[in-house]
């Protein structure tokens, strides 16, 4: 007596036989235990992965945020990332269009401290009692409004 | 008739004593000079009685940068009056011909309401006339004895010395900053018009010659010698100033003999006559020889240099810029000041005069700058009778440290006024002081 083979009883446990070669199936499993054990087996494993997929499809799908960070191929966009790329561009766009209004304003609004446009070093006022190098000198600065401030 | 001819008489008379009083007067410095060293000697009973540390109370005034209070000048006045300038204040301490405390002043606007910011009197013109210095962003105001605004020319530059002309005229020594050079000039405004007369005008030149480096190596840099600055991150710009800098031009130095105006060019000793409209006349150089310092001298300053600039007095100067950002800049600037060392090839010219003072018989005393400090030795170059070098004379004085510069001594009638320090003064050092010259 030839044994079923398992594709078969799969087709069985899942009612996909048609009727003749389910009976033939049927009067076999009467006859054999270890094709009966087989299929008590594959009913068992069928059902358990049922109630998996049955809790699977209840559960609400979590994706750690770090999880695609450090594989951006399973990045999948979503609506919360497509808001963050938005705020993004429209702040730096943003940002772009306040430094361009106000760019003309850039000498009234920067420190004039930071808008040295030259230094020089010169003789304040000379005294002709001490020697050329140990004149008393200072730092004339001038900034980007011409004013003149002097430093030792 | 006979009245008339009298009359005559005696206006040919009082010319003629006229003529020879300043003759002698002329004759009595220029001989004084000749004599060598002359003794200043203070004229205890002017400015008698006056409470210097209150007149000078901004004696001690600093700001972050600087120790201004000090910086003081005067300006006399043609009856003998003197009004001192207090640098960074916007009033003036008037003193009459004896030296004692008037009053203090300020601009007054045409309203009657006093400036709030006025710059130091550079002189006097039209014998009636304050001007000042050429305040940002380039008013020079001009002022009545009484401190009552009267006009404000404009330039567009800034001034290192201003002296006003017998024509209503002021000349200036100039600068201004270009985009790669400052310029130096010297200009005449007109008083009345503000019209501008451009006489003579140059500009600086940087050095950026290649220097053998430490390592033996050519190398070429766009430092210039001896001047040293950091750029911190937090924007704060270091320099240190040094006199000795190459590519340091000297600025011209202007005076005005008789109908002439003198344009003096320190380093190469040129002396430029023009009219007093700006024209020129003729030039001539100063006859003394030219003084350097030699590579051995160069060298022992720069290491002097280097011993003084420890991390400890660098800290001390930038007391808000963190400890590492510090270190950083003091092991660049120590590498850079011990690169120098070895870029000092050549000797250093020293310019042949530091400043000129018009003395009251119209001489004009040219000082060099000396070895040492307080060495009182100057060269005397007498313009006035026909611009040759005369003799070498020195000023010494027992009772003040001398700061000699025309804008702190002023001759008037045989006498020296002058503004300086007394060595046995406590509280504010600072003294007007009238010396009269004699023979040691």
């Amino acid at each position: 007596m030839t044994c079923i083979k398992d594709p078969i009883l799969l087709h069985y446990l899942d009612g996909e036989l048609r009727p003749g070669k389910r009976l033939r199936v049927e009067k076999h499993l009467k006859e054999c235990t270890d094709c009966t054990e087989r299929l008590e087996l594959m009913r068992l494993r069928s059902s358990r992965i049922k109630d998996l997929l049955k809790d699977l499809s209840f559960e609400k799908a979590v994706r750690p945020s770090l999880a695609w960070l450090s594989n951006p191929k399973d990045r999948l966009p979503d609506k919360s990332l497509r808001t963050w790329k938005k705020k993004l561009i429209y702040g730096v766009a943003a940002c772009a269009l306040l430094l361009v209004c106000l760019y003309p304003f850039r000498h009234i609004l920067v420190n004039p401290q930071h808008q040295m446009i030259h230094l020089q070093a010169m003789i304040l006022e000379v005294d002709a009692n001490r020697p050329f190098t140990d004149q008393e000198t200072v730092i004339t600065v001038i900034d980007s409004d011409g004013n003149v401030t002097y430093m030792d | 008739m006979s009245v008339k001819i009298v009359c005559m008489k005696r206006i040919i008379l009082t010319c003629i004593c006229l003529a020879l009083t300043f003759s002698l007067s002329s004759q009595k410095l220029v001989d004084l000079y000749k004599k060598g060293t002359i003794r200043l000697v203070p004229d205890t009973e002017y400015a008698k009685g006056n409470d210097w540390n209150n007149i000078f109370r901004s004696y001690w005034d600093s700001t972050k940068t600087r120790h201004r209070g000090a910086s003081k000048t005067l300006v006399l006045m043609p009856d003998g009056s003197v009004v001192v300038n207090h640098e960074s204040q916007n009033y003036y301490s008037l003193f009459s011909p004896q030296g004692t405390f008037v009053k203090e002043f300020t601009i007054k606007t045409s309203k009657g309401k006093p400036l709030k910011k006025s710059l130091p009197i550079e002189g006097i013109i039209n014998g009636n006339t304050f001007f000042t210095g050429i305040y940002n962003p380039g008013y020079v105001n001009c002022f009545d004895f009484n401190g009552k605004w009267t006009k404000t020319l404009k330039m567009d530059y800034t001034n290192r010395q201003m002296i006003a002309l017998p024509n209503r005229k002021i000349a200036i020594a100039g600068w201004s900053l270009w985009k790669d050079a400052t310029h130096e000039f010297v200009t005449i405004v007109d008083y009345d018009t503000n019209e501008e007369k451009i006489v003579w005008s140059n500009k600086t030149q940087e050095n950026r010659d290649a220097y053998v480096g430490s390592d033996g190596k050519k190398t070429t840099t766009d430092r210039s010698i001896f001047n040293y600055s950091y750029q911190f991150e937090t924007s704060y710009y270091f320099n240190i100033p040094s006199s000795n800098e190459v590519g340091h031009i000297e600025p011209p130095i202007i005076a005005c003999s008789g109908n002439k105006l003198l344009v003096a060019l320190s380093e190469s000793g040129e002396i430029r006559e023009y009219d007093l409209n700006g024209k020129f006349l003729s030039k001539k150089r100063v006859n003394w020889p030219v003084k350097t310092l030699s590579v051995s001298e160069l060298k022992q300053q720069q290491q002097e240099r280097i011993n003084d600039f420890t991390m400890e007095r660098f800290s001390k100067s930038l007391p808000t810029i963190p400890k590492e950002a510090l270190k950083k800049a003091h092991s660049t600037i120590l590498r850079e000041m011990k690169e120098d060392l070895n870029r000092i090839i050549k000797p250093m010219s020293i310019p042949c005069f530091s400043t000129i003072i018009k003395d009251s018989d119209g001489n004009l005393l040219f000082f060099e700058y000396p070895k040492e400090e307080a060495r009182n030795v100057f060269h005397v170059w007498v313009y006035a009778n026909g611009g040759s070098f005369v003799c070498q004379s020195s000023f010494v004085c027992d009772d003040y440290d001398l700061i000699i510069n025309p804008s702190r001594m002023v001759f008037h009638k045989g006498y020296l006024y002058s503004l300086q320090k007394s060595k046995q003064a406590s509280g504010v050092p600072l003294r007007l002081v009238r010396f009269k010259l004699t023979a040691n």
